[in-house]
């Protein structure tokens, strides 16, 4: 899938003992491979209710395959897309707010087949995250397995995710995602299309501003 | 804050029915679950009811986690385990081995021991300072060199270098047992 590290690259300059513990952590690192994505299903989970404390059914895990559309608020959705372009592609000065984030900027998201989307992305929180929403249009459903996933782009290649969805058909979708990654290292974002059968990425709609 | 619950802790207070616990062991372990589960099983719908089961155990039977018997991640793996074989075998068909098992001489043991090193693996990943993680996840897992990663992230060669090293370091303590 991708090239495996080199490990002198990795620790030039380290003493003989301390090298060979991390020589066995790079190998196990290498063995071991990514954890896969969740699902957006299995990516939130909603705590049990007062009602289940008794007997401790698990009615409260979070619904599987579902879809997109019953993972976020449709309420916020035709909002939200529509202040999303009317400051989308200029950036915002901060003012606006959408969601309950006000905008630090927005990157509208373009694609093939009449999709479109944007991101609208808040200011950094104390943690370190970035609040984002991001709204997307005319994506086509997709084979059980696969699915959408937000990454932040470099040179127009995805480099870090930023959240995974579905969608049930082509209708809008907001999503609320977060970045913990300085996003100065990074030129857009892209959201791909994650073929569970080949493991292969194909940017469905991409950006060029972060 | 989270970090410093251990995984015992959670799973003792989860045992007590402190939901806020649960999610916190949810998003821990959530995806080191579904890697095994989908290692396991070969399939992604069926790993994702392997961790729907793992936590609904969870769920019922923390109250009989025994901390004294040892730390969390070993039961809750051993939960794990258990919620994944029983879904191969609901399913009426032998598990398949994923796409990353080797074929031929491997035995279950062999099977076992991998999954549990991925799994002490993943877990101590998500432990390391962000900074940290993000370098050894973009060396390891996207392919990058670490001058690529200098220029992807806007830091000096140098301090990928170091945050490599340290978090490869940080690794090597936190997985002690199996290396």
């Amino acid at each position: 899938m991708t090239r495996r590290p080199e490990f002198d690259e990795l620790v030039e300059g380290v003493e003989p003992e301390e090298r060979e513990r991390l020589q066995r952590v790079h190998e196990l690192l290498v063995e071991a491979g990514p954890p896969p994505e969740l699902s957006p299903a299995l990516a939130s989970v909603t705590p049990p209710s007062d009602t289940d404390e008794d007997d401790r059914e698990a009615s409260w895990l979070p619904p599987r395959r579902l879809g997109a559309g019953l993972v976020f608020a449709a309420a916020l959705l035709a909002a939200t897309f529509g202040l999303g372009y009317l400051v989308g592609g200029s950036g915002s000065d901060g003012q606006e707010t959408s969601g309950g984030i006000r905008i630090a900027r927005t990157a509208p998201l373009t694609g093939q087949g009449g999709a479109s989307g944007i991101v609208n992305v808040g200011q950094r929180d104390a943690d370190g995250n970035w609040p984002m929403i991001v709204t997307v249009r005319g994506l086509a459903p997709l084979a059980q397995g696969d699915y959408y996933i937000v990454a932040l782009a470099k040179e127009g290649k995805p480099v870090v995710t930023c959240g995974t969805f579905n969608v049930a058909d082509r209708g809008q979708r907001t999503l609320r995602m977060s970045a913990a990654y300085d996003l100065k290292g990074f030129d857009g974002w892209v959201v791909t299309r994650w073929d569970a059968k080949t493991h292969g990425e194909t940017p469905v709609l991409w950006s060029r501003r972060a | 804050m989270q970090s410093e619950i251990t995984d015992g802790e959670l799973i003792s207070r989860v045992g007590s029915g402190d939901r806020n616990a649960f999610e916190v062991l949810y998003r821990r372990y959530a995806r080191p679950v579904f890697g095994l589960a989908l290692r396991r099983l070969g399939d992604r719908g069926r790993a994702e009811d392997a961790v729907q089961e793992t936590f609904a155990s969870v769920w019922r039977a923390a109250g009989s986690y025994r901390p004294e018997r040892g730390p969390g991640a070993p039961w809750l793996y051993a939960v794990a385990r258990n919620a994944i074989v029983d879904n191969g075998r609901a399913r009426r068909e032998p598990p398949v081995e994923g796409v990353e098992e080797k074929a031929g001489d491997e035995t279950p043991a062999d099977r076992a021991e991998a999954g549990w090193v991925a799994w002490r693996v993943h877990r101590s990943l998500a432990e390391l300072p962000e900074n940290e993680r993000v370098v050894i996840e973009l060396a390891y897992w996207r392919g990058r060199s670490q001058s690529e990663i200098a220029e992807l992230l806007g830091i000096p060669l140098g301090t990928v270098k170091t945050r490599t090293r340290t978090g490869l370091a940080r690794l090597a303590d936190m997985l002690g047992d199996v290396l």
